[in-house]
């Protein structure tokens, strides 16, 4: 009370030397049992020097703590006996992927007392600029879990930390999948699974015929032509991302088995020549825009074939149920489809204290051991593992074996090259809809997209 | 998917996670650190002035309008630290810039600052305009709680999502009108 006397005859008063017209309020006399001082005397008790220097001293004393504790604060990294502390996950799970990452975190907190794990729902798109956003004031989430491509997004930004090969026994991950996440020899995120397309279909819709050949999934792009002709609706979604697992049907593939981008782009025209094809048959839909339409649309037991991503098998079967079914992608002749490998992984904030990083390395280890990933494997049935030493009886988890029998033929997109590849998808896709559309020929598309790569290529080169 | 209406115990502790680290710390102590040393050469300033141009730094405090001179020291006198204070939030700024380090804070602290030099001027302004005690009851009513409303918000939002925050206000009253009710 005293106080906000001293701030109001001060910061009110003091400023101005003649403070006529003005008279003391009886309130305040009233109010304050202190002896009542005069202004002047009091002004020039706290205009003293001795007062100034306690004061300035005072909050330097404050000021010099908060940044010697900022410094001390970075400490390196040591090995916690007992691991206690808060951390905030960022995820873009919903549904049913989300009650199996939440029972995780869950199971993790009950093993380890001491750790309390906020997450937090954000939307896919919006993780990544979230991050930077508030990363660069310092803010944000501890670590977020993304798509492994959206590392380069970040580290362009510099707003995630590096993981030494030392924090983690990379021997038990999958080299194709610490592809994805190193880059120029660091490690930048730490796999929890992988998705990839698949062929779902509607078991229930083909069991009422008595046509033998609905029997098995087709095999082939004839075989998935032939079902759309005989009544048996297909839905695919028209992009050249989503389109892209057709290039190894044909002898196409833009990357070669080291990683390197080395295009041998024959087979896209006709690729493109087959899904025109397929676009006027009966029952034969190629959607342009949201995955979402399709994804309703199958739930709802509209469409009988459905080319998935396997991330979506999880609410899928949970709307299906046991008429859900998967099946690899159709080949052409003696090639196989090529799908796209994706990635999540969890990377950690630039901006997250050392304690907070040792938590997030636990977590992340705890999610990818054998136990936790076979169990998300069959409880979700949506991902692939990323641990290598998982195995389980591929009888009785069908669609984990389908889903490990795809990802034999992924394609992964490593790291290093990622950034010369994201804006050639970019560019591709254009090209893409004006050959689907007629307004190139899938040949002249094929031409203006290998003179891209190229020039990508060369312009990557001039900068190393 | 809608995130659950957070606990103010799930507030606290998202709050302790980002005031623990480093790059907050470092930031506000450095923030500080600029509005101290501001103040301090404001003040130094004025004393300066008030020693060199007695006749120029004198206010008849009266219940009218300041005159032009009077408008001109009240000006000096109330953007001396603002101003300052922009300049060594600035000079921070290009500091962490150079050095790499994570400086958002500093760049809405510099924000802010622009903006509290945008209310004293107008405040200043408006004792040159109107009667001084009319002004005064206006300040202390209306425009300082509005500008600290403002910056309070600023802050807020910097660190978390208000309006999870809001909810978690609104439900707690929700809460309790109910169990009032029963």
């Amino acid at each position: 009370m005293y106080l906000t006397y001293l701030k109001t005859a001060i910061f009110s008063q003091s400023k101005f030397k003649n403070l006529g017209g003005v008279r003391h309020d009886p309130k305040i006399k009233r109010f304050f049992k202190v002896p009542y001082l005069e202004k002047k005397q009091l002004l020039t008790a706290l205009k003293s020097k001795k007062w100034r220097k306690l004061g300035c001293s005072f909050l330097l004393v404050i000021i010099s703590s908060t940044l010697l504790n900022a410094c001390i604060g970075a400490r390196p990294l040591h090995q916690q006996e007992q691991l206690k502390g808060a951390i905030l996950i960022w995820h873009p799970y919903k549904n049913e992927l989300f009650q199996w990452i939440n029972s995780n975190f869950q199971e993790f907190q009950q093993l380890n007392s001491g750790v309390n794990i906020q997450d937090e729902y954000v939307p896919q798109k919006e993780i990544v600029p979230r991050l930077i956003q508030k990363s660069s004031q310092g803010f944000g989430a501890s670590a977020i879990i993304d798509f492994a491509r959206n590392i380069s997004e970040l580290l362009a930004a510099k707003r995630i930390q590096p993981i030494e090969d030392t924090d983690l026994d990379i021997s038990t991950y999958q080299p194709s999948v610490l592809r994805q996440v190193r880059y120029q020899g660091k490690l930048y995120g730490i796999p929890l699974g992988s998705t990839t397309r698949v062929l779902c279909y509607n078991n229930a819709k083909l069991q009422t015929s008595q046509d033998p050949i609905l029997s098995q999934p087709p095999t082939s792009l004839d075989e998935l032509i032939k079902r759309a002709q005989k009544g048996y609706s297909v839905g695919m979604i028209s992009s050249f991302e989503d389109t892209f697992w057709g290039l190894g049907n044909f002898g196409s593939s833009l990357i070669n088995d080291q990683g390197k981008i080395e295009p041998q782009l024959g087979g896209w025209a006709e690729w493109i020549k087959w899904l025109k094809k397929a676009i006027i048959q009966p029952n034969f839909t190629l959607l342009r825009g949201d995955r979402m339409v399709l994804n309703r649309a199958f739930a709802n037991g509209n469409l009988a074939y459905y080319i998935c991503n396997s991330s979506e098998i999880a609410d899928l079967k949970k709307m299906l149920k046991e008429d859900l079914k998967i099946a690899i992608l159709p080949g052409q002749g003696s090639f196989q489809a090529k799908p796209l490998l994706y990635t999540m992984a969890i990377m950690i904030n630039r901006s997250a204290s050392p304690n907070e990083r040792d938590l997030v390395l636990a977590l992340a280890k705890f999610l990818s051991n054998i136990e936790q990933q076979l169990q998300g494997t069959v409880q979700t049935q949506s991902f692939i593992p990323i641990n290598r030493h998982v195995f389980f009886d591929k009888s009785l988890l069908q669609f984990e074996s389908v889903l490990l029998k795809q990802s034999e033929t992924a394609v992964t997109l490593p790291l290093d090259n990622v950034e010369k590849l994201l804006p050639i998808f970019k560019q591709a896709e254009p090209l893409y809809q004006a050959a689907i559309a007629g307004e190139i020929p899938p040949e002249e598309a094929v031409r203006q997209l290998t003179l891209i790569i190229n020039r990508q290529i060369a312009q990557t080169q001039e900068e190393s | 998917m809608e995130n659950p209406i957070p606990t103010l115990s799930d507030i606290a502790i998202r709050q302790s996670i980002f005031y623990v680290r480093p790059d907050v710390q470092f930031q506000l102590g450095v923030i500080l650190l600029c509005l101290l040393v501001s103040w301090l050469l404001s003040k130094r300033f004025w004393r300066w002035l008030q020693k060199k141009f007695p006749l120029f730094t004198t206010f008849d405090w009266r219940d009218s309008r300041l005159s032009l001179r009077e408008y001109g020291a009240v000006l000096l006198q109330n953007l001396d630290f603002p101003v300052i204070g922009i300049i060594l939030l600035s000079f921070s700024r290009i500091l962490f810039d150079s050095q790499d380090w994570t400086g958002g804070i500093l760049r809405v602290a510099l924000t802010l600052m622009v903006f509290y030099t945008g209310y004293r001027f107008f405040l200043a302004t408006l004792y040159c305009l109107f009667p001084v005690n009319i002004i005064r009851i206006y300040q202390a009513r209306l425009l300082t709680p509005l500008i600290f409303l403002f910056i309070f918000l600023n802050l807020t939002s910097l660190s978390g999502n208000l309006n999870l925050v809001s909810q978690t206000v609104l439900y707690i009253f929700y809460l309790k009108s109910n169990h009032l009710h029963r």
